[in-house]
């Protein structure tokens, strides 16, 4: 079976949130009531028994997931709200879902095969956030701050996970085999840069790449919370899970440039496609890709050579190079790949030349650049206090103190999205999407009638009190127009099932 | 480590695949230091001057996923 010339796409971030005085034992709370301060309308309650975080994806169940023992201590002495009440899970009327990820307000975006829609919705996102940290500081009296950010600095590490529609006729092992080459080199335009380092006993480190490098620890497990692995191989669909899998990204990081995150989802989309036709990407298969992600996020401004598992030697950017090269098979497929292959190469041959003039794309360059100009002019060193701390404004989405929004003012940052098509992500869902589409309007419209919402499946409550569950894949194939025009007259439950069951 | 080479060559990503990397050690010339612009915005450094230099040491999350 052919590669999937497009394949849909989503982002989720869970978000760092600061409030001056409260520990991160307080922050499930903190968390909780910021996501239920958003306005209605929206659909709940959302339906966990599509979600499988112990299934792996290779063919067995896992009795449990490792839960880091620092972070587990703050749950000893947990309130007995169920799942729903304590996640205050919803699906929003743009077809995005919030809820409080273990203290993390989360905003996944919907999903979308088009790029700069999913930058839209990405930064859509960003906005809602801010919205929501605007509502809750103006109703506590207190500042709330939301971080895009992947680290604390002191050792705690929260997730950016991208999930990318994949066919599920390839071998998983496919994709553990050969990912974590492009996943250990990548953080050349993904990594969102760290001062410091959180892995226990290495020290030395000013400043590296990637906010996540210094946190996985296996190759391929369905684990998330710790023992974290470079292929996360939890095995849940929300397609149909006969002909798709999706591929769980969780070694990104969150990205505020929006050239980093085209690259970011371009790049690996292509990737994809190369494994799913059967490409021989044996050449670059790396000896030891935990090693190597590390060693690369540590040296930014150099290109530390590893090994790879023939015997030779490489860097970051001949990984790059070769699965540049590779993907230029897809040339001509549609003018996006085509704005990804030159957008990509444009970028190495940058980063080749000079690794700091990629600071317009890069959020670790522009971070790099931004800290070692106020180090200079202050005279303090990159372990000071005041550059920790910049670290973190680096990341903060309110525009009027995040240093990247300073940045993006004074014109030093890419942009690829308009403010119009950020402003319509907000409200709507990507138009590619019929699962979006449908989710949307049962939020906007029928939120009274939904028993139950999740990705690929709602359950709606007809005037008759009887129950009917919608699988949300099976209008994909639909025409957009014949979508929009049963969803258009139908303002009840039951209008809206009848009108899906005479298109599909 | 190796230094940053003066720009790939086009033939890097033009060869036939699959292709290896050529082989290389770490014998190699060390580290440059690149020349960089930097940027001269007053107001950024002004918004910088302005961050709490307690956050860092404050600012502690959950893990997460």
């Amino acid at each position: 079976m052919a590669s999937l010339p497009r394949r849909l796409m989503g982002i989720e971030t869970e978000y760092g949130i600061h409030i001056d005085g409260l520990g991160p034992d307080a922050l499930v709370k903190a968390s909780r009531e910021l996501v239920e301060s958003h306005p209605k309308p929206y659909a709940s309650p959302w339906e966990y028994r599509h979600e499988h975080p112990r299934r792996d994806a290779r063919g067995f169940v896992v009795d449990r997931l490792s839960v880091d023992p620092i972070d587990a201590r703050y749950d000893q002495a947990g309130t007995n709200t169920t799942d729903n009440h304590l996640r205050a899970d919803r699906m929003l009327p743009n077809g995005a879902r919030l809820y409080n990820d273990h203290g993390h307000p989360e905003y996944s975006t919907p999903e979308t095969s088009d790029l700069f829609t999913l930058i839209a919705a990405d930064k859509a996102g960003e906005r809602i956030m801010q919205e929501l940290a605007v509502k809750r500081s103006d109703l506590t009296g207190t500042l709330v701050s939301l971080q895009k950010n992947n680290s604390d600095g002191n050792g705690a590490s929260y997730g950016t996970h991208e999930s990318y529609q994949a066919l599920r006729s390839v071998d998983i092992e496919a994709y553990i085999r050969d990912l974590p080459a492009h996943f250990a080199t990548r953080i050349l335009y993904t990594g969102a840069g760290k001062t410091g380092c959180e892995e226990a006993g290495i020290r030395g480190i000013d400043f590296q790449l990637s906010q996540r490098a210094d946190f996985f620890k296996v190759i391929a497990s369905v684990d998330t919370l710790y023992n974290r692995p470079l292929v996360n191989t939890r095995d849940e669909s929300h397609d149909d899970p006969t002909q798709l899998r999706r591929i769980h990204v969780i070694c990104g990081d969150a990205n505020l440039s929006e050239t980093a995150t085209f690259l970011k989802c371009g790049t690996t989309h292509l990737v994809l496609r190369l494994i799913e036709d059967g490409v021989d990407l044996s050449h670059i298969a790396l000896a030891d890709p935990l090693a190597a992600i590390k060693e690369i996020s540590r040296n930014p401004l150099t290109l530390p050579v590893f090994a790879l598992k023939n015997g030779n030697f490489t860097t970051a950017l001949e990984v790059q190079y070769s699965l540049l090269g590779l993907s230029r098979r897809y040339e001509g497929t549609d003018p996006q790949t085509d704005l990804v292959l030159s957008t990509w190469k444009t970028f190495l041959d940058d980063y080749a030349a000079n690794p700091l003039s990629v600071a317009d794309r890069a959020d670790w360059a522009a971070k790099y650049t931004l800290l070692t100009q106020f180090a200079e002019e202050e005279g303090v060193d990159f372990k000071s206090d005041i550059i920790q701390s910049l670290d973190i404004a680096f990341h903060d989405i309110d525009p009027d103190a995040g240093l990247h929004f300073a940045l993006l003012d004074a014109g030093d940052v890419r942009t690829l999205v308009t403010d119009d098509a950020i402003s319509l992500l907000m409200e709507q869902p990507p138009q590619d999407s019929a699962k979006a589409i449908i989710r949307g309007h049962i939020a906007r419209h029928l939120p009274d009638a939904v028993v139950s919402i999740s990705w690929d499946e709602v359950t709606l409550r007809l005037q008759s009190g009887q129950n009917v569950a919608l699988t949300l894949h099976a209008f994909t194939a639909v025409a957009a127009d014949a979508l929009a025009a049963a969803l258009e007259g139908s303002s009840t439950a039951d209008a809206l099932v009848a009108a899906l069951k005479s298109i599909r | 480590m190796i230094a940053f080479p003066d720009g790939p060559s086009p033939e890097r990503i033009e060869r036939p695949s699959p292709a290896d990397p050529a082989p290389r050690g770490p014998e190699q010339p060390g580290p440059v230091t690149p020349d960089v612009d930097r940027p001269t915005s007053r107001n950024i450094m002004d918004r910088m001057r302005k961050v709490d230099p307690k956050l860092g040491r404050n600012y502690r999350q959950r893990s997460g996923q």
